[in-house]
């Protein structure tokens, strides 16, 4: 104890020694700086206030609610599968706001209202080998930190990423969660309770479309749909099954799609639009169209990217395209996106991409921007009305795939 | 015999009664589906034609199993996605030391040069270590939706393996396709 008192003493006047020696040594500092560093403007001339100590620890905290400037870039981390991540970067500032890591094949879907991130991932309890855990980790928006983790049965479907292979219903009360081990189900989880409560059988059937009735469909390899009806705890309360509408064989409906009011604009790989509408009863399947004109099919335009499509509930479809179309281009980059205005069935709008995209997503509002991660793995900018190129936000990972707007 | 031999068997078998991979795939069901992983995004696309400088040149040693297995346009990788396990310590049929090759997987229909005949690959991936990172090569001919597992080269396809995380793709001859 004496020792300790010692050692005390004799620290805090060093300290005040050391500050005042600082203090006098100010003016020479300036004028050594000023005669050998002429172009050296930054320095003070007048007196100035020393700094503050800085505390430690020191974590910053997101205002929440968000601005509606806000997206998530997912870096799939190509290279090292067991270690991907979500950004959140402010899309007009261009500041990157934080990070979100994840485990290997994640998905990502967040609550507005609730503020909360949903990420659904996989991990090893050795890295790469041992014990597997599947988990819905939540994350809140003010701290981007962990809520808590929902575990999962070890099978939730690790896809190279793809937005519906997972959900939010439409009243914003179960997170949707496809499983394939092979056989495929859908687990549904309580948002306000954070908690497992059913899981749906949905054999020859994957992904999930949520409805606009609290319920969702889902895709089937015999070419129709299983639609899924919730009931308020949850509980699968109706099935419906169609017809077969996709020609899964000749020209398949890509299973990339905007909802655009409550109806899913699915594109086939050749370029015909399927509107699903599911804004009451049953899903009611629209009038197909083409994006394209026959012209241009002659000439190999096809929808292209990884997630190409985006929607606004203004009654706009966008689209990636490629003018390089064949038999597998269906992923290919876009160097185009163009806009079409679904209720009069019509190319609106075309926007030659500063750099080609692999996926994009359009932002809500008045004033929509369009978000592209391009080739280059940047984030670029765009007014998704009028195509005009805003600016880029660069280094968001080792392989950013795709954009989310967070709004 | 093991169930997937006897189900590689049986599958051969309707080959020879299909003319096009998507007739072979649909006779096989979403439960026998797989896949050689993962995607070349698009953004690897530009190593997509070949391992590039660094890898050296490999061959099969068969001039009836021309090209480089290194190569992205090796005959058998028409339907592949993924990184090329004759990169990454295997071969063009066989997995890394130390990994572990997936029962399930998914097929393609691709024609050798060589003799001119069609053949069904079989693309099982090698899992239990992270990414190879080495090669990387997506062909998406034929390739369809998630939603048609059978046809799909997005998901992994590291199932009934002891660990789900993916390394590489293999091309394994399963047998001739018959036109």
């Amino acid at each position: 104890m004496r020792h300790n008192k010692r050692t005390r003493k004799r620290i805090t006047p060093r300290i005040r020694k050391r500050t005042g020696a600082q203090r006098k040594s100010t003016g020479t500092v300036r004028w050594r700086g000023l005669a050998l560093l002429l172009g050296v403007t930054c320095l003070p001339l007048a007196a100035t206030a020393e700094l503050k100590p800085e505390p430690i620890p020191n974590v910053e905290k997101l205002d929440v609610p968000y601005p509606p400037t806000y997206a998530v870039v997912h870096d799939f981390a190509f290279g090292s599968l067991i270690d991907s991540s979500f950004g959140l970067v402010d899309t007009a500032t261009r500041r990157f706001k934080g990070m979100m890591s994840a485990g290997q094949f994640a998905t990502v879907d967040h609550s507005v209202a609730r503020r909360e991130f949903y990420v659904g991932e996989t991990l090893h309890s050795h890295g790469s080998r041992g014990t597997r855990q599947d988990l819905i980790t939540v994350y809140d928006f003010e701290n981007l930190d962990v809520v808590t983790e929902i575990k999962l049965s070890p099978k939730r479907m690790n896809v190279v990423i793809n937005e519906s292979a997972t959900g939010i219903t439409s009243d914003d009360k179960f997170l949707l969660v496809l499983n394939m081990n092979p056989a495929t189900s859908v687990t549904v989880i309580d948002l306000d309770k954070h908690e497992i409560v059913s899981e749906i059988q949905t054999p020859g059937c994957s992904l999930i479309y949520p409805d606009m009735q609290g319920g969702f469909f889902t895709l089937c390899g015999n070419g129709g749909l299983v639609s899924i009806g919730l009931d308020a705890a949850g509980q699968e309360a109706s099935r419906w099954s169609s017809d077969p509408f996709n020609d899964i064989d000749n020209d398949p409906l890509s299973e990339k799609s905007a909802r655009i009011n409550g109806v899913w604009q699915f594109v086939s790989y050749a370029g015909e639009v399927q509107p699903v509408d599911t804004n009451s009863g049953q899903p009611a399947f629209g009038e197909r169209w083409w994006l394209t004109s026959e012209a241009e099919r002659a000439d190999n335009w096809r929808p292209a990217g990884w997630h190409g499509k985006a929607g606004h509930d203004a009654g706009l479809l966008w689209v990636g395209m490629t003018p390089e179309g064949y038999n597998g281009s269906h992923k290919d980059p876009a160097p185009e996106v163009w806009r079409f205005d679904v209720g009069k069935r019509e190319r609106v709008g075309r926007i030659a991409l500063q750099t080609p995209a692999l996926s994009i997503t359009v932002s809500k509002g008045d004033a929509p921007k369009l978000l592209v991660v391009n080739i280059a793995g940047s984030l670029d900018v765009y007014d998704a009305l009028s195509g005009d190129y805003v600016h880029s936000i660069h280094a968001l990972g080792e392989t950013p795939y795709m954009v989310h707007a967070v709004d | 015999m093991n169930w997937l031999d006897k189900l590689t068997e049986r599958s051969t078998r309707n080959i020879a009664q299909r003319s096009s991979r998507r007739g072979f795939l649909g006779l096989l069901g979403a439960t026998l589906a797989g896949t050689a992983g993962l995607p070349l995004l698009p953004v690897a696309r530009a190593s997509s034609a070949g391992a590039g400088p660094e890898v050296p040149p490999q061959s099969t040693g068969n001039p009836d199993d021309p090209g480089d297995p290194t190569q992205c346009d090796y005959w058998r990788y028409c339907g592949i996605d993924g990184f090329l396990c004759s990169c990454c310590g295997g071969t063009q049929n066989s997995c890394p030391p130390g990994t572990e090759m997936s029962p399930l997987t998914w097929v393609g229909t691709c024609r050798n040069p060589a003799d001119g005949l069609n053949y069904v690959i079989s693309y099982n991936d090698c899992c239990g270590k992270s990414s190879c990172g080495r090669c990387i090569c997506n062909r998406n001919e034929d390739d369809r939706p998630v939603y048609r597992p059978a046809a799909n080269n997005d998901i992994d396809w590291c199932i009934g393996t002891t660990t789900n995380v993916y390394n590489c793709s293999t091309a394994v001859i399963l047998g001739l396709a018959t036109e």
